[in-house]
Parts: C-alpha cells; sequence; structure tokens
C-alpha cells in the first residue's frame, strides 16, 4: 500500500474526482440510451432458426451493455465517494490547521506540530492553564492529521482497486456492484474515556459520508448515541432508538417479573424492575416536553442498576456557552431530571439576557451511577463517604466535555457545575487534560487538589460557592481532599444577600434569622440553583464569562455563613428572650 | 418452424446497428477516467490510471465489436435473403414461359 501523506492529501483535488465521476454518468446515459434503441427495435417479419440464433446474440449484446453501464454507475459513484471522503481529509487538515492557529501553533506542509515558544518564569497558574492547553492541542492535532492520513490513505487504496474492477468487469467487479458504490462503514474506535477517545471518535465520524453516517444510526446506533466525539444531533437520534430499545427491554422485564416473580421473603422483587421503567419514562417525559426548547438525548445506558442519562437543554452544537451540571448523592433520572430541567429553564433565560444574546446550553449529565442514601451501609465501593466511585467516572465527564468541543466547528466556552459529591467527581476530572473553562462547585464536601495550578485552569476559574447551614460543604469532609474554599487560587462566591452587608452575624441573629432576605439567599444543600438567588445569579454569570458580574463572598458573609445561630425558638420563648437580649428575636 | 423472411426488416435492423454503432463509439470513458491521477496524486490510483484508461478502452472496444458482428451479421443475412429472393423469383420466371399454353 502506498503511503499517503499529508503533503499529498494538500495536494489532493476532490473536484477533479468529482468532475470524472460527473462525466462517467453522462457516459452511463449514453450506454442507456443505446440500450434502449437496441430494445425499442424489434425485428418483426423476420422468424425462423437464424433469426432465433440473431435474437439471442442480441440478447446477449444488452445484457453486456447493461453490465457495462452498471460498471460505469458503480465507477461514478465510488469517485463521488471519494471525493466527499479526500474533502473530508482535508477539512480533517483545514480543522487541525485552525485550531493549532488558535493557540497560536501551526502545521506545516508535511503536518509537522509548531508549537511557539511560551514565556516561562511567569504566573505559575498561567503556565499550568498554558501546559495543560498544548498538551490538549498536541493530542487534538495529532489526532486530526493520523486520522486524514489514515482516510485518505484507505481512500486510495480502495478507489484503485474498486475502480479497476468495474473497469475490467467479469467477476472481480462483482462485489462493486453489489455495494452499488456504498462503502461499507468503517469500524468506529474503541470507545476510550478520555480526551484523546474523544478526539479519535470526532476524527471517524468527520470521515464518513452522510449516508454512511445515516446508516450507522440507523444499523449501529450503540456505535453513535453513547460516543463522545461525535455531534450532538447525531448522538440524539441514536439514542432515542437507544432509548425505544431499552423501553421495550424493561417493560417485558417488568411483566416477567410480575408473572413469575423470585421468592424473596420480604423484598420487594420487582422493585429494580420498577424503578427501571420509570427512569426512562422520566427520560422520555423530559423529551417531550412542549416548550420550545431544543432537548438533546446525549447518551443513555440502562444496563446498569441505575439508568445512566445525559440531557441536554439548548444547542450545544451551536451554543457560545455549554455548561455541564453534575450531581450528588441519591441523583437519579426518576426523581431529579425533569427536576433540574425545570430548574435550568429560568438560568437559561437569564444567561441569555447575561449573556448579551450568545446562547448557553445546559446539560444534566448523569453519566455515572450516583450513590444512593441506603448504600452508606450497604456498600463500601458506592457509598457516598468513599471517593472511589467519583474517581471512576471522572474519565467519563472528562471525556464528555472534550467530546462536546470535538464535535464542533467553533470554539464553546464550557463551565463544569458541580454539586455535593458531584464536585468531588468534577475535582478528579479536573486533574485530567479536558476543555473545561470554568468551574464552579457548590455545596462541595472536597475536592483532590490543593492548588488551581493542578488542574490547569486560570485564575479566577474555580469558583467556590458555600451556602449556610450546608452540612455538607461546612466543615467538609477530609477525606475527598482539600476543602475548595481552602484550594490556593480558589474565588469563593456569594450565596447570600445581607440585608446589611457590614454587620456581622452571631448566635442569635445569622443568616436564616433576620440577616438576609431569603428570598435571594441560598441556604441549606439544595438551594443553590434556585432561580433569583445570589447563588444562582453568580452560577449564570460564571456560565455566561461575566467575570463582571460574579458576587465575591465578603468576609463578613463568611463569618455568617460559618457562624452556627440557634434554632428559631417557639414564639412564646421568643416574646420572653425578647425583653431580656438586646437584639430583636422577634423578626426571627 | 415457422418461416418468415422481410429482407428489408432484416435490413433495417442491419442500418439500426450501425448507428447504435456510432453512439457507442462516441462514448470515452477512458478520457473520463484520465483525469483523476490528479484528483489523488501520487498514489495507487495514480499509478493504476493508465491500466484503469486501457480497461475502458478494450471494454468499449469489445462492445463495439460485438455490435459490429450482429450488424454485420444482420446485413449479410438481409443480403442472402435479397439473393435468395431474386433467385427463387427468377426460376419461377424461367419456369414460367409458355407454360400456360
Amino acid at each position: 500500500m502506498t503511503t499517503f501523506d499529508i503533503g499529498r492529501i494538500r495536494s489532493s483535488r476532490p473536484e477533479v474526482l468529482l468532475a470524472a465521476a460527473q462525466r462517467l454518468e453522462t457516459c452511463r446515459l449514453d450506454v442507456e440510451a443505446v440500450v434502449i434503441r437496441l430494445l425499442r427495435h424489434r425485428v418483426r417479419g423476420w422468424s425462423g432458426p437464424a433469426s432465433a440464433v440473431a435474437a439471442t446474440r442480441a440478447a446477449a449484446l444488452v445484457a453486456g451493455l447493461g453490465r457495462l453501464g452498471a460498471c460505469l454507475a458503480a465507477s461514478s459513484i465510488c469517485l463521488s465517494q471519494a471525493a466527499a471522503r479526500v474533502r473530508a481529509a482535508q477539512d480533517l487538515l483545514a480543522r487541525a490547521d485552525q485550531r493549532a492557529a488558535a493557540d497560536g501553533a501551526w502545521v506545516d506542509h508535511e503536518g509537522t506540530l509548531f508549537l511557539p515558544v511560551r514565556a516561562s518564569g511567569l504566573d505559575p497558574v498561567l503556565e499550568a492553564h498554558r501546559a495543560r492547553r498544548d498538551v490538549l492541542l498536541r493530542e487534538e492535532v495529532n489526532t486530526y492529521l493520523r486520522q486524514a492520513v489514515r482516510l485518505a490513505a484507505d481512500v486510495d487504496t480502495r478507489l484503485a482497486a474498486d475502480l479497476l474492477a468495474a473497469a475490467r468487469g467479469g467477476a472481480a467487479a462483482a462485489p462493486v456492484l453489489a455495494a452499488g458504490g456504498a462503502l461499507p462503514v468503517p469500524a468506529p474506535p474503541v470507545v476510550l474515556h478520555d480526551a484523546a477517545g474523544a478526539y479519535a471518535s470526532a476524527a471517524w465520524w468527520r470521515c464518513l459520508t452522510d449516508a454512511q453516517r445515516r446508516s450507522v444510526i440507523r444499523g449501529h446506533p450503540q456505535w453513535v448515541g453513547p460516543r463522545d466525539g461525535i455531534p450532538a444531533t447525531a448522538r440524539h437520534e441514536a439514542n432515542l432508538a437507544l432509548l425505544a430499545e431499552a423501553e421495550r427491554a424493561a417493560s417485558a422485564a417488568l411483566v416477567a417479573e410480575r408473572e413469575h416473580p423470585a421468592n424473596v421473603v420480604g423484598v420487594d422483587v420487582l422493585a429494580p424492575a420498577r424503578r427501571r421503567v420509570e427512569d426512562l419514562r422520566a427520560v422520555r417525559a423530559v423529551l417531550g416536553r412542549r416548550d420550545g426548547v431544543v432537548r438533546r438525548l446525549l447518551f443513555l445506558d440502562a444496563r446498569g442498576r441505575e439508568v445512566k442519562v445525559v440531557v441536554a437543554q439548548g444547542d450545544v452544537e451551536t451554543a457560545e456557552h455549554v455548561v455541564t451540571f453534575v450531581g450528588g448523592l441519591s441523583t437519579k433520572p426518576r426523581d431529579d431530571l425533569a427536576r433540574y430541567d425545570d430548574r435550568f429553564t429560568p438560568l437559561r433565560q437569564q444567561a441569555l439576557r447575561e449573556g448579551e444574546g450568545a446562547d448557553t446550553a445546559i446539560v444534566t449529565w448523569m453519566g455515572y451511577e450516583a450513590p444512593q442514601p441506603h448504600e452508606i451501609v450497604t456498600t463500601i465501593d458506592r457509598n457516598v463517604l468513599n471517593p472511589k466511585l467519583a474517581r471512576d467516572n471522572a474519565d467519563e465527564l472528562a471525556a464528555f466535555v472534550t467530546g462536546l468541543a470535538a464535535a464542533r466547528d467553533e470554539p464553546v466556552h464550557q463551565t463544569v457545575w458541580a454539586h455535593s459529591y458531584g464536585s468531588v467527581l468534577a475535582g478528579n476530572a479536573l486533574l485530567q487534560d479536558s476543555p473545561i473553562d470554568d468551574v464552579a462547585v457548590f455545596g462541595s464536601p472536597g475536592v483532590p487538589f490543593d492548588r488551581i495550578e493542578r488542574t490547569g485552569l486560570k485564575t479566577g476559574s474555580f469558583n467556590v460557592l458555600e451556602g449556610a447551614h450546608d452540612p455538607v460543604a461546612r466543615p467538609g469532609w477530609p477525606l475527598f481532599g482539600r476543602h475548595p474554599d481552602t484550594v490556593s487560587g480558589a474565588d469563593s462566591l456569594s450565596t447570600t444577600a445581607l440585608k446589611d452587608p457590614t454587620a456581622a452575624c452571631n448566635l442569635w441573629r445569622g443568616i436564616g434569622s433576620g440577616a438576609d432576605d431569603p428570598s435571594r439567599t441560598a441556604s441549606g444543600h439544595s438551594e443553590y440553583l434556585r432561580a433569583g438567588t445570589v447563588s444562582a445569579d453568580n452560577l449564570v454569570a460564571v456560565a455566561v464569562g461575566r467575570h463582571d458580574l460574579v458576587l465575591q463572598q465578603t468576609p463578613v458573609e463568611r463569618s455568617c455563613v460559618t457562624t452556627p445561630t440557634l434554632p428559631l425558638p417557639p414564639a412564646a420563648v421568643s416574646t420572653r428572650l425578647a425583653a431580656l437580649l438586646p437584639l430583636p428575636l422577634a423578626s426571627r | 418452424m415457422r418461416y418468415e423472411v422481410d429482407p428489408a426488416v432484416v435490413g433495417d435492423a442491419a442500418a439500426e446497428m450501425d448507428s447504435a454503432l456510432a453512439r457507442l463509439a462516441s462514448i470515452r470513458a477512458d478520457l473520463a477516467v484520465a483525469a483523476v491521477s490528479s484528483g489523488l496524486p501520487g498514489g495507487e490510483v495514480a499509478a493504476s490510471t493508465p491500466r484503469l484508461v486501457e480497461a475502458w478502452r478494450d471494454r468499449f472496444r469489445d462492445a463495439r465489436l460485438e455490435l459490429l458482428g450482429l450488424g454485420s451479421a444482420l446485413a449479410a443475412a438481409s443480403s442472402l435473403y435479397e439473393g435468395v429472393e431474386r433467385t427463387a423469383a427468377a426460376t419461377f420466371s424461367a419456369g414460367s414461359q409458355g407454360g400456360a399454353r
């Protein structure tokens, strides 16, 4: 096999292949006209042995011309498809060039990537960020270059063989004619849950023709639906097919369980099958919402103990900003998917306003089986007090966000919002190379790093939100690593609307007891996303890259958040205490 | 077997073959594929383009020869039938002189 290099791909001219395809199609039409002419001209008024022999010979001639026409058609289709694939290879090179140029690098004619000399000895956070970007750049650009060469070489070899077989006719042409010019779909790369896997999948998809893409979605939806690096539209279509399949299987399993229940005393044996049906119903219901909002099913896996699902609200292929939200303990589709979707609708509208018209898509990422409350006493590995589950699934999150970027033609600003145990998972994902620009962790028990240089994020990109009375965020759980607001380089954002920003709190007057505006304050562990709160405002500002709108946590607020307050006393006690104490408890 | 011959009809078929042959001769698939080497330079397609051109040229030449063969046979048959007709007519003409007297 001839080695195809980058230089040859650059000097290839797909338009020439296309022109040849069109000329061959014209030839085919001409042959067809000859065949029609021969078929129409039936000799009447001649019968007998000589006539029969002549007719047999004429029929053979027509058949031969028919085969000739079919070979011309197959050659024409082969050339058209080859032109499209060569163009795809050149598009991959163009993407590699653009990607390199965006970071001040360049790819020469032969495909060598040159990085500019980066200034060193400056801000260590910036250097770490720069180094991470360079790793990603090399990975992405080289993946595209390798795939482009592989594709062009395959096109060249296959086209040469097919054209010759079709031109020579006979038995060798049979496979080309049988395929009708349709190329078999090359198997996708093995799914690797890291940046390299997402880039390889993106390159694989970009190298398929439209016909192949349609064919693979129809014939192998499992190749497309879960694959990071493939455009959302295609994943959605494939995942809808997988959803229908999963629904059928789950319903059948439930019926079977009902008819022949396993005999386990005291155990609801139908529960797992019923939960699966409920999870899938929840997915279907969210996708079926008719509120004019685009929703995409980006991932579905109903094979495990819990259904894993990823749903985007908004168009992740075109939105300027994409947020990926990761939930924590007890998150599951049947209970939370619709709830999160409800929460995100007003936040997206707010993001549209604050983002000066730029669209923001918000993804509910339930791509891992979140730990469940009962597992605190039933398991070790899946226990919410154990960071193992977060570590094990961090690759999936990193690959997902990498895939979102790789599947797009335009750059995207990506933010991860991570709540509770989800922030432990996101923290582990941040240790990998991924194109995450900004992060906001809220109600976080801890993250596995002590300074943001280890994540490659820029200064001001690691944001921590901690509300008052959040038993998870305060004091944090040391077994997960560092409390996020003690991470060097972290920014602590406001979650509280104090009535008097200068008045410190104390045991009797604190958050939830007169010091704040409850409608604007996120209190406890589960209010961070409530629209209208300072917390949600901050999350939206981070999502749209409006650091000028971000409200930092002030020392006064910090003392309020961390100062314990007495529980609200009964009214009678309150009245008696009010008379004794200098502070107005009545207002509590 | 029923015999029926109209030499003119067979002659028309031969003429039709000639016309089809002219149309077939104008089809140049070999020229159409000659340019593909510049579409994918330096690889297997480029290396195999001369063989490709030759293959299409041979294929069309074979088709033309086949068409030519059939057309020639039809023309020969038409001519033969006309000759038979003429000979038979001449035989009857000769045999009929004075026979009715």
